[in-house]
């Protein structure tokens, strides 16, 4: 098999059309394309729509999370961020924890 | 007298993670490292009880293996229940055979059980950031204050608590406090925005358990 047209495709996995082109268009599932310009979803693209759907129901993901979680393995910066931040809010709790101590201190 | 429970950690199974973080901490501090070399050889703390109540991190952990090196018998319990690394409590106890009350996010009451836990051990000497221990012992065991020859208290919120305590003329023994260190000073204005880093930095220059 060489490769299935879009309708073909979405006919053999859960999604539609209209999806598969917006999936195209996040960089997610990109199909190869004939000469004439025909999107050709070949049996690689075809096992990336059933995982990515099985998933969303796993882990009950939007797309936008997947877009995401492609963004931080593209971009090291962004990553180093978004730990950090993370990290940072874990650290507010024990600082919080740590002023309410010292009130108590100075109160008792 | 040792408390009549060893330890209370969240699982000692993560010991081997915490053992790898101490040690690689350890390589970061070596200023503490050759005062343990100093320590294992001259045994200077031999016979002495130590309650330490301080943030359970592996700058903690290797201070603790430090006084245990001296010769001391150490317990430890977290002076921030929200700062504990279950990792490091584990080791401490597994690897180190050090006693250890802490576990990460732990409630008030066992928060509290664990600085009791940490009274328990009968310190000739205690270790503060937060004056928990100097306060149970200032309060409900008076009784022991006796036995105490020193503390140190590393918060300025404690040494306030500690002023008044002398104030009223009820401070039970010498405290040591960290802040007025000119080497902790330094240290922990360049670099402490966690208790992991402007600790460690400070327990690399201070000697622990001397009174000022």
């Amino acid at each position: 098999m060489d490769g299935l047209k879009v309708g073909e495709a979405a006919a053999r996995t859960e999604w539609s059309p209209r999806m598969l082109r917006y999936l195209e268009r996040l960089g997610l599932v990109v199909p190869s394309r004939t000469a004439a310009g025909y999107r050709l979803y070949a049996l690689r693209e075809l096992n990336q729509l059933r995982s990515l759907a099985d998933l969303r129901r796993r882990f009950r993901l939007d797309i936008s999370d997947l877009v995401f979680a492609a963004r931080l393995r593209r971009e090291p910066d962004l990553r180093r961020a978004v730990d950090g931040w993370l990290a940072g809010a874990d650290d507010l709790a024990w600082v919080e924890w740590e002023q309410r101590k010292h009130e108590r201190l100075l109160a008792a | 007298m040792a408390a009549t429970k060893r330890y209370d950690v969240k699982d000692l199974a993560l010991a081997a993670e915490g053992k790898r973080r101490i040690e690689w901490a350890d390589r970061q501090m070596p200023v503490l490292a050759a005062i343990r070399e100093r320590f294992e050889r001259d045994l200077p703390l031999t016979g002495y009880r130590i309650s330490a109540c301080l943030h359970v991190t592996t700058e903690t952990a290797n201070l603790m293996r430090t006084l245990k090196a001296g010769g001391a018998d150490v317990v430890l319990c977290a002076s921030n229940p929200l700062s504990t690394q279950d990792d490091v409590a584990a080791a401490l106890v597994e690897e180190y055979d050090i006693s250890v009350f802490a576990i990460k996010g732990e409630d008030h009451d066992t928060y509290y059980a664990h600085i009791e836990a940490a009274v328990d051990h009968k310190p000739h000497l205690t270790m503060d950031d937060g004056a928990d221990v100097i306060g149970v012992l200032h309060s409900a065991r008076r009784e022991q204050l006796g036995d105490i020859i020193a503390g140190t208290e590393e918060t300025t919120t404690g040494v306030i608590r500690l002023k008044a305590l002398e104030a009223e003329g009820k401070l039970g023994f010498p405290p040591s406090t960290m802040r007025r260190r000119s080497t902790c000073s330094t240290t922990a204005t360049a670099r402490a925005s966690r208790p992991s880093t402007g600790s460690s930095a400070r327990r690399t220059s201070c000697s622990p358990g001397r009174s000022s």
